[in-house]
């Protein structure tokens, strides 16, 4: 029945709610006349943002990257161990008999000189397995007359100039070695701008015309080298004076209880000053008090008074007794020695320093003595004067014999990739400034060429 | 014969044509000159013979006769045409603007002075006086012509400074090139090389008659301390002439220790302590004696205050700052190759090679090389020592490991 289908068809309509297109909200904006384009669909086009590659890394501790810098590294594996090598005795270095050999430095010793900072990172030590000292005809002398001075109990006052890589600091070293080995207290500053480049604390000393500081947290840190360096000697040393009244050691004990009762930086100076004056009473072993960098002390220093003027180095109490020890002011009953040392890239000129000098190694060697400019300034009487009593050994230039001798250890060391006969000897010592030690290293063991 | 009185009106006429149109003034006064035989003057005030460029200078001129005359003169003519341009009077043409007429009868003044008259009126008064002479027209005409140029510029349109605002200014080239001169540049070569051979004549001729003046060099004596230094610029003047500069040494004065002391430190910078003299000089005054003659006081009071005892300047230090001495090194007499520094060196080496010998058959020589080879071996074969040492412990212990597995799996040996 179709008309009875239509019809009904007819009657109920059905509206198909075909599936319109409904427009997206979306697509559509406000008041727009825009007809969406609605069969594109809309992506959201994503740039791809370059992620930044975050590394983790833990940053190092305060201290921690001055103490990788200044480490000293005394032993290096990859290198050949040296055989037939002697070993260091307390006499060893003032025998004549020993000029141009190598010895190895005993190990107690190598720890003691580690405390007192006689090495230096920028020495090669970390390229040999085991640390080595060339007896060098200068160093022979030295040894003598350290030798002579704890025999006649007088002070030996040295300055050891040279010029640049001469081999000053290490014969230095060489003399501390002398003076641990031979059972004297060592005390040592290694670098002498760091006591006047102003990087230290620095206290006022009250009732004092022209005004002194004292340096309390260098002296703390001094102290306890001294004790590190030479605890054998200081805990066998009993007091003689009663140091309670300026320290904090109360009551008798010996020089190792004295240097420990410094518990604070604020008791350094005091301390340090105590200790000083029982190691210059009768019947104590030889001193030795050595310093690197002698015109850092001669100069103005860094730091200012009150009134804010430049104080000058000499009015800093710790300075002020090495250089009256230098110039005799303070008498070594015991016998010892007062060594500094010269030169160095990083030192200022000093005129008086320079004219003291030239004028003693001239009285020395014989020659006519030189007299100071009329009309130059700059001279200063206290640094004349605290320098005119001492002695100039220079470190002069090794030999040929002796480079050949240095030279034959670092091929045995197997640092040296080079037959070592007469031809390779000059050449490395005419490499070296006919036989600077330092250039001579620079030239041979310092360079990648092979 | 009418051709022939036809010819001679025609004559007649051409003669009136050809008369220029002449200024009034002057007209008055200048007679009508009737043409005359062939030995007639051609320029005003001359008495030369007018001939052709190219005929020798007649000696007897014959009277031509009336006839001939016309074709002559027509002739000369044109010859005189070119005439006047010779004796054109040039000044004329540089005259001007100004006052045209003065200037030109000052111009035919000047004239009549030349030819032995008075003033130009003396001579128009004696032609006047004397109507008998015969005058020549055309004289009169190249007169008048000349005249003419003295007042009138002439105009050239197709020269190259004619302007059309000022037609009436000179155009006429400056320097006009006849084809008688070398360039610029080679007189300047001519004068160069003449200058050339002048200074060669002088030298050749004259400079060695300077031998004559030479005196034999006689050192200065203990009396003659300073050492004076004049200059001259031969001729030139030159504000440095004046300068006087003296030298003297002051250990030559005489003066004791002390007081030569002194005056090297009272001199200062013109002191040099390396050749030990004093150095001045003076340019303040206008001549050189004047100069000298201030140096010299200067010198005497530097004695004079040497030499005063009050203030000896002994506490004072000599300052020599003024003057760097350079150290010239020397070649070290020490390293000169002599005969026995070779000998000593040849000696020298031969004994370094000797103990080199020595050490190498001694085996004293280290090589680094074999030092390193030699423990870089001794550790393989150490390792491998280990190794074999390892092996042997593992074979020597099986019970330790599975039982079958032992069994099946290939020992290592």
């Amino acid at each position: 029945m179709a008309s009875a289908n239509s019809m009904r068809s007819l009657m109920r309509p059905t509206v198909q709610l075909s599936p319109r297109v409904v427009a997206i909200p979306s697509s559509v904006a406000a008041f727009s006349t825009t007809i969406p384009n609605l069969e594109v669909r809309q992506k959201k086009v994503q740039v791809p943002k370059k992620k930044k590659v975050v590394v983790h890394v833990k940053k190092p501790n305060p201290g921690e990257r001055k103490a990788f810098r200044k480490r000293i590294q005394l032993s290096n594996n990859s290198a050949l161990e040296v055989q037939g090598l002697a070993s260091l005795e307390p006499d060893t270095m003032a025998r004549e008999s020993n000029a141009g050999q190598i010895f190895a430095l005993p190990s107690d010793v190598q720890d003691r000189l580690r405390v007192l900072e006689a090495f230096k990172h920028s020495q090669s030590w970390n390229l040999f397995r085991k640390p080595h000292l060339l007896v060098r005809k200068e160093v022979v002398q030295l040894a003598s007359k350290l030798e002579a001075a704890a025999q006649d109990k007088k002070a030996l006052h040295l300055v050891l100039t040279g010029q640049r890589l001469a081999g000053k600091t290490v014969a230095l070293l060489q003399a501390m070695t002398y003076g641990l080995m031979n059972d004297w207290v060592v005390i040592n500053i290694p670098d002498g701008h760091d006591l006047t480049n102003g990087n230290t604390e620095y206290s006022p000393v009250p009732d004092t015309d022209p005004i002194q500081f004292t340096q309390p947290v260098y002296t703390f840190k001094l102290l306890n080298t001294i004790y590190n360096a030479n605890k054998a000697i200081m805990e066998k040393l009993e007091l003689q004076k009663d140091w309670s009244s300026s320290t904090n050691q109360k009551g008798k004990g010996t020089l190792a209880d004295l240097i420990l009762s410094a518990k604070e930086a604020e008791w350094a100076w005091p301390t340090f000053a105590a200790l000083w004056t029982e190691l210059t009473l009768p019947g104590r072993p030889p001193l030795m008090f050595t310093l690197d960098g002698l015109s850092h002390i001669n100069k103005m220093s860094a730091y200012r008074d009150p009134s804010f003027n430049l104080v000058h180095a000499h009015e800093l109490t710790l300075v002020r007794t090495f250089v009256d020890a230098m110039s005799g002011k303070t008498k070594l009953p015991n016998g010892g020695a007062i060594i500094a040392t010269t030169g160095g890239n990083n030192s200022p000129k000093i005129p008086s320093q320079d004219l003291v000098l030239s004028q003693l190694e001239a009285g020395q060697a014989g020659r006519e003595i030189p007299k100071p400019d009329p009309y130059k300034k700059g001279y200063e009487d206290r640094v004349y004067d605290s320098l005119k009593n001492s002695t100039v050994l220079r470190m002069g230039q090794l030999t040929k014999d002796d480079a050949r001798v240095l030279m034959e250890y670092w091929g045995a060391s197997g640092l040296l990739r080079a037959r070592v006969d007469q031809r390779t000897v000059w050449e490395k010592w005419a490499l070296g400034g006919n036989g600077v030690v330092g250039e001579m290293e620079r030239a041979s063991l310092l360079t990648m060429r092979m | 014969m009418a051709s022939a009185s036809a010819s001679s009106a025609t004559r007649l006429c051409v003669l009136a044509c050809r008369q220029a149109p002449r200024l009034q003034p002057i007209s008055s006064r200048v007679p009508r000159l009737a043409a005359s035989p062939c030995a007639v003057p051609r320029r005003p005030f001359t008495t030369s013979p007018a001939r052709w460029e190219d005929e020798p200078p007649k000696k007897d001129q014959p009277p031509v006769t009336e006839a001939a005359a016309p074709a002559a003169t027509e002739g000369d003519l044109e010859a005189a045409a070119e005439e006047p341009r010779l004796s054109k009077p040039r000044a004329a043409n540089q005259s001007k603007g100004g006052d045209i007429d003065l200037q030109s009868l000052e111009i035919l003044d000047i004239s009549a002075k030349d030819h032995g008259y008075g003033s130009f009126e003396e001579y128009i008064q004696g032609r006047l006086q004397e109507p008998g002479q015969p005058s020549d027209p055309r004289t009169q005409r190249e007169f008048e012509k000349s005249i003419a140029d003295v007042e009138k510029v002439k105009v050239v349109k197709s020269s190259f400074w004619y302007d059309e605002d000022d037609p009436e200014m000179d155009c006429d080239e400056v320097e006009e090139f006849d084809e008688d001169d070398m360039t610029e540049m080679a007189h300047a070569k001519l004068e160069e090389i003449k200058e050339m051979r002048h200074y060669n004549r002088l030298a050749v001729w004259e400079l060695p008659l300077l031998s004559k003046l030479a005196k034999p060099f006689v050192p200065p004596s203990e009396s003659q301390p300073l050492r004076w230094r004049y200059t001259t610029y031969f001729g030139d003047t030159h504000p440095a002439e004046k300068k006087v500069v003296v030298q003297f040494a002051p250990d030559d004065l005489k003066l004791t220790k002390q007081q030569t002391e002194k005056l090297k430190k009272l001199a200062g910078t013109r002191y040099n302590p390396e050749t030990e003299i004093v150095k001045m000089s003076c340019e303040s005054y206008e001549h050189q004696a004047q100069n000298k003659r201030y140096l010299l006081g200067v010198i005497d009071k530097l004695i004079a205050e040497a030499k005063d005892p009050r203030d000896t300047f002994e506490d004072v230090p000599l300052d020599t700052r003024h003057h760097q001495v350079k150290p010239k090194p020397r070649f070290p007499k020490e390293w000169l190759m002599t005969e026995e520094r070779r000998k000593f060196l040849d000696e020298s080496r031969e004994r370094l090679k000797l103990a080199e010998v020595q050490r190498m058959e001694s085996g004293e020589i280290v090589d680094g090389k074999q030092a390193i080879e030699g423990y870089l071996v001794e550790k393989m074969r150490e390792e491998q020592e280990k190794a074999a040492q390892v092996a042997e412990l593992v074979a020597a212990q099986p019970a330790k490991s599975n039982a079958r597995s032992s069994m099946g799996r290939p020992r290592r040996a």
